[in-house]
């Protein structure tokens, strides 16, 4: 099936423009109409959806494997100020980034959740398993230890595992087989 | 409260027959999938994730702008699946909110920034008050308003809600007229 797009999509003449150097692994689903700047490399089993945003500014940035980027979720690698070295954002696997989130950290592990909204800084150090919850944010000069859970309007904070993975992998295996048949995918360079 | 003019640019939306009036800065995946009954106003920079799942949405519904809507996705034994997503008539659904519910019933209000997650279903004539967040897999009653992050009950609607919200929707579209030349 080709890539369908609808009436009112084709009489836009501004379609968001993907500039930069792609390393997309197999197997991994990166729609056209994510916004995709600099030096990026996507994890196989990986899943972009249309209008996420991944920038690359202050140094490139590294995705791991089975990753959901929902729709209008941001990860910023941030431009630092001058004389400090170049650092690569890298992000591990299994992570889930719901939509509207931002990721602006300056290291992601692996199995961690961004709920909606959250908004994590880029002085954070985010481990594995934890989770930001709605509307959270986390802009401290910091660590989150492994299985931090942070949830309210408080943003009251406790330790518990929360395992992702089975779920979020039945539904990465789904998308991958769904969304090319409604989008075109960058290919990989 | 008498509704203010609100004037739009006309080369901006696309007007359907039936009356839906759509920004073209939307994003529609799947357009086949996705149903508008008829006078539902789309403001710009929405988003439906028609490719997921069907997407149904009643008459005379008003969509803020920089709204997402999207199908929910659901374990089930024999795998996973999207379920399709409906939204009923008369809805008023707030800037910047987040849909990823299964069932939205009529007459149901939802104001600004809110995050309505996964698998939720909102009854008829309910309220969502700004700024909140409906955990997932939460059912709200009819005639209840609810508050805060995550969402509790706070309050009772009073029974003409219907009406009330049916008179919102209807002014609504009369007063969101074309810029005049």
């Amino acid at each position: 099936m080709a890539a369908r797009r609808s009436t009112i999509r084709g009489e836009r003449t501004k379609e968001p423009k993907n500039v930069g150097n792609f390393k997309i692994g197999q197997g991994a689903v990166v729609c056209t109409e994510a916004q995709l700047t600099g030096d990026i490399t996507i994890g196989s089993h990986t899943v972009v959806h249309p209008t996420a945003v991944i920038h690359a500014e202050g140094g490139p940035v590294i995705i791991g494997e089975n990753n959901h980027i929902m729709e209008k979720a941001v990860i910023i690698n941030k431009k630092r100020p001058d004389g400090e070295p170049v650092k690569p954002l890298v992000i591990g696997n299994n992570n889930l980034f719901e939509f509207l989130s931002r990721c602006e950290s300056m290291s992601v592990g692996s199995e961690n959740i961004f709920e909606p909204k959250c908004v994590v800084g880029d002085n954070v150090i985010v481990s594995d398993y934890c989770v930001i919850g709605s509307e959270c944010k986390v802009q401290s000069n910091e660590t989150l230890p492994s299985g931090t859970v942070i949830s309210g309007t408080d943003g009251r904070r406790w330790n518990k595992q929360v395992n992702i993975k089975s779920e979020n992998h039945q539904q990465l295996e789904y998308l991958v087989k769904l969304l090319p048949n409604f989008h075109r995918t960058i290919k990989s360079t | 409260m008498e509704q203010q003019d609100i004037y739009y640019d006309s080369s901006e939306y696309i007007e359907t027959s039936s009356g839906n009036k759509v920004s073209r800065t939307c994003v529609l995946c799947g357009s086949q999938n996705i149903v508008l009954n008829g006078k539902t106003i789309a403001q710009s920079e929405c988003v439906f994730r028609g490719d997921l799942a069907n997407i149904n949405i009643g008459r005379q519904c008003v969509l803020g702008k920089k709204v997402i809507i999207s199908p929910p996705y659901k374990k089930l034994l024999s795998g996973g699946a999207f379920y399709p997503l409906q939204i009923g008539d008369n809805t008023i659904i707030g800037d910047n909110t987040i849909i990823n519910a299964t069932v939205i019933g009529h007459s149901v209000y939802i104001g600004r920034n809110c995050v309505i997650s996964r698998a939720v279903v909102l009854k008829d004539c309910c309220r969502i008050e700004d700024n909140t967040v409906v955990p997932p897999e939460t059912t709200v009653p009819s005639f209840t308003v609810y508050k805060g992050n995550p969402a509790r009950y706070v309050d009772d609607l009073p029974s003409c809600t219907q009406e009330v919200m049916m008179e919102a929707t209807k002014s609504f579209y009369q007063h969101f007229k074309p810029q005049k030349k």
